[in-house]
């Protein structure tokens, strides 16, 4: 399933780099315009300003992906360093809300930014199911925040962050590339996620 | 067991900026691997924040990255770091969990748990979904 977006609009209005440290090679954009999904009972669409992962019935599992391929990056030795803005209104439990993993569904190298565990905000890395877990205190994702993840090529650390600065960072339980981009996952409940379009996902190569 | 240490650190970059906004912190997972952190505040107009470190020995965790007290307190050594504090307002009872959905073998009666061939204690076993909706057992093996 996938939604009708103008890629030259999302081209045209790229926005500048969040995480811009200096980049000696390249940086691309890609898109997650396509919901994952088992059921049928899940719908997506787009107000011009955000897309809406709108889920219908419990026990499904949806993010929002880029339906392409996971993201090799260690060949030049780059980072893979991701962002995303999402809201969860009207609450913020139980979510998935950006993570990384080899691919949908594989939770034992999961690495990402969540509340699965009730009311609790957490970065959680995983390696081969063997997980490292911060909590972050102060947090309200109700309201839209820009999320995001960098995974050092080497699994030496990974970096949370939360509106263009580092909340947690982890050098224990690091999985190993490739990654595919995930968000908004629901975690099984039948809600509503929100993600920011086009100024939503990038990709990032660092050297 | 679970170590943890809160420190008042000098910031670089900003949240906009082309460096994101974060502890001046160079090179830490490199000579800090094991350790973990959480930024529990910032002020970008002071230049500075407070990260809260945290560590475990426990002994399912890979050798290099079995940490204790002492480890965290050589972070103290680093120049960005301006002060060490006792507590902080946004510091939560329980800031650090390892856990572990994977082992080679588990006695739940004696709550042990060999987990690619490191043996240890748990805590407890939780039943947790992942992000495909499968349901499985995740043992908490420390938290602090």
């Amino acid at each position: 399933m996938s939604v009708n977006i103008d890629r030259k609009k999302w081209r045209a209005t790229e926005p500048q780099l969040v995480f811009s440290q200096p980049y000696l090679g390249f940086a691309h954009a890609f898109p997650l315009d396509t919901a994952y999904h088992r059921a049928g009972e899940c719908e997506m669409s787009y107000d011009g300003e955000w897309i809406k992962l709108d889920e219908k019935i419990t026990g499904d599992y949806p993010a929002l992906g880029r339906s392409a391929f996971a993201i090799t990056y260690g060949w030049s030795g780059a980072n893979l360093r991701c962002h995303a803005v999402l809201k969860a209104p009207p609450n913020d439990n139980n979510i998935y809300f950006f993570f990384y993993e080899p691919f949908k569904g594989d939770y034992a190298n999961y690495q990402g930014l969540d509340t699965r565990d009730g009311a609790e905000h957490n970065a959680r890395s995983r390696n081969g199911g063997v997980e490292t877990k911060t909590v972050l205190s102060g947090q309200d994702w109700t309201v839209e925040h820009r999320f995001g993840l960098e995974h050092e090529v080497n699994q030496s650390a990974m970096r949370f962050y939360i509106d263009g600065s580092v909340g947690a960072t982890h050098t224990t339980n690091i999985s190993a590339e490739p990654y595919e981009v995930l968000a908004g996952e629901p975690n099984g409940q039948i809600r509503t996620m929100y993600m920011r379009y086009p100024a939503g996902i990038r990709v990032s190569r660092s050297f | 067991m679970i170590y943890r240490r809160i420190l008042k650190v000098k910031t670089v970059g900003s949240r906009n900026g082309e460096v994101p906004l974060q502890p001046d912190l160079t090179d830490f997972a490199v000579k800090y691997s094991g350790i973990n952190f959480a930024v529990h505040e910032y002020n970008e107009k002071e230049g500075w924040c407070v990260v809260e470190l945290w560590c475990s020995d426990h002994p399912v965790l890979e050798a290099k990255h079995q940490k204790t007290d002492k480890d965290l307190q050589l972070v103290d050594t680093e120049p960005a770091v301006m002060k060490v504090l006792t507590e902080h307002r946004l510091s939560p009872k329980i800031l650090g969990v390892l856990s572990t959905s994977t082992h080679d073998s588990v006695d739940e009666e004696k709550k042990e748990i060999t987990v690619r061939g490191r043996k240890g204690n748990f805590l407890r076993k939780e039943k947790h979904t992942t992000t495909a909706g499968k349901e499985q057992d995740e043992y908490v093996l420390d938290e602090g």
